[in-house]
């Protein structure tokens, strides 16, 4: 007979381990953080072009393109610095989150063990219930972050009168978005690892008993 | 049904061994209601697990109705468990946005279980736990007694060979413990309990007290 685990095993660690409140804060911390990684990665990516269009250049003092220029590099430091910050701080959060979501969800898992779920089940359907919770958070983080940062950047070139065709408004690049996305994958299987390595062979179900003396 | 010779197991504390079951020999035939007394750190909620399979042990035999579990992958162990094996804890363990149904039915619906099956067979459970008045009512909602009844449903759904109970009616007043024993006592099947309440063995068959690892 085929077991049919996933989906009852889902809900079930889905349904214990929520408390609806905490998760969206969780959320919102990731989303947070995601957010000001994209913004900063945006302002990175787009000052460097307008720094690359105009290196080697003898621009005039005064004018719209010297100010861009003048601008640009401090704003290329500024988001290169402030990238990696912003990558630490989302892996971090997401690392938060996952754990969260782990010793919530450990209680029910335990008892899955105990009914028959498989081990590997078991982390599978924990693994996604922390997925759950980043995955819209980097996703919502990202694209309120890239509408604001569009906003936030052509009221700037308007303010400064800085000539608009040199900045690019779509955000920060692709590779950038990909090692902060690949890092909160590994932070949220972080905390599934180390269980699974402190269990050492044993079941889940060991940890009801860590749970009734609690 | 559940066969155990000179059983060891130790943990591992700050790299060195603490022996938790020093020799434990146990033979427990089919039907048999015993019941493991001990002190809080005697070992007794480890030889459960040990039992139920959710930890391995380090010496000795262990065979659950005829099958010697030694040297069985996790995925074995986890089907034996499954086909062989209710729990019943003492805090109950059930799933608080589910109902009493919901959470009877959940082993079912891991195995695959037809939905008109799954409903006939949740509904006959609940009704052997006294319980036919509740059956669609969240278990939030329900005394101590009649979540440790949902409990002892959904341990038996599957209708295993063996009952495990971990301190079953150490949440209950007396009234209901009583009650939740004779329960116990009326599944007709082997049941395994372990408490520190000497009161309760007037319902068993067997008793033995567990000391340090070793089975008196």
């Amino acid at each position: 007979m085929k077991y049919k685990e996933d989906y009852p095993a889902f809900y079930a660690v889905r349904d214990v381990g929520r408390q609806k409140k905490r998760f969206i804060l969780l959320m919102l911390l990731v989303a947070l953080c995601v957010g000001g990684a994209v913004f900063v990665d945006g302002l990175r990516h787009s000052a460097e072009v307008v720094v690359s269009v105009y290196s080697g250049e003898i621009l005039t003092v005064g004018t719209p393109e010297y100010r861009a220029f003048h601008w640009a590099s401090k704003a290329a430091t500024i988001g290169g610095t402030m990238r990696v910050s912003g990558w630490v701080l989302s892996w971090f959060a997401a690392y938060y989150a996952a754990s969260h979501v782990l010793s919530h969800g450990t209680q029910s898992a335990a008892v899955l063990s105990a009914l028959g779920v498989r081990q590997k089940t078991i982390l599978r359907v924990m693994l996604h219930e922390s997925l759950l919770v980043l995955l819209p958070a980097v996703a919502f983080g990202t694209f309120v972050s890239t509408r604001l940062f569009r906003i936030w950047l052509r009221r700037r070139i308007l303010a400064e009168g800085f000539p608009a065709r040199l900045f690019q408004t779509h955000g920060g690049s692709i590779w950038s978005f990909l090692i902060l996305c690949a890092g909160i994958l590994l932070a949220a299987a972080i905390p599934l690892l180390v269980m699974h390595w402190k269990l050492g062979g044993r079941s889940v179900g060991v940890l009801f008993r860590e749970g009734e003396r609690e | 049904m559940i066969y155990m010779e000179h059983l060891k197991k130790a943990y591992r504390v700050k790299g060195k061994p603490r022996p938790v079951l020093e020799d434990v020999t146990l033979n427990v035939p089919e039907g048999e209601f015993l019941i493991l007394l001990g002190k809080s750190g005697s070992g007794k909620t480890t030889l459960l697990s040990v039992m139920g399979l959710l930890e391995p042990y380090d010496g000795g035999t262990y065979r659950l109705d005829g099958t010697d579990t030694a040297g069985l992958s996790a995925k074995e162990r986890t089907d034996l468990r499954r086909e062989k094996i209710g729990f019943v804890f003492q805090s109950y363990q059930l799933i608080p946005t589910l109902t009493a149904f919901e959470n009877v039915e959940v082993p079912l619906g891991f195995d695959g279980v037809p939905k008109e099956e799954r409903r006939a067979r949740v509904e006959e459970a609940l009704i052997a736990v006294g319980l036919e008045d509740r059956i669609h009512q969240r278990v939030t909602e329900l005394s101590g007694g009649e979540q440790q009844r949902v409990a002892i449903a959904r341990a038996i759904i599957r209708q295993p060979k063996v009952i495990l109970a971990d301190e079953p009616t150490g949440n209950l007043d007396r009234v209901n413990a009583d009650e939740i024993m004779k329960l116990l006592q009326s599944l007709h099947r082997t049941v395994v309990m372990v408490t520190h309440d000497e009161s309760l063995t007037a319902y068993a068959d067997e008793v033995c007290a567990l000391r340090a690892g070793v089975l008196a």
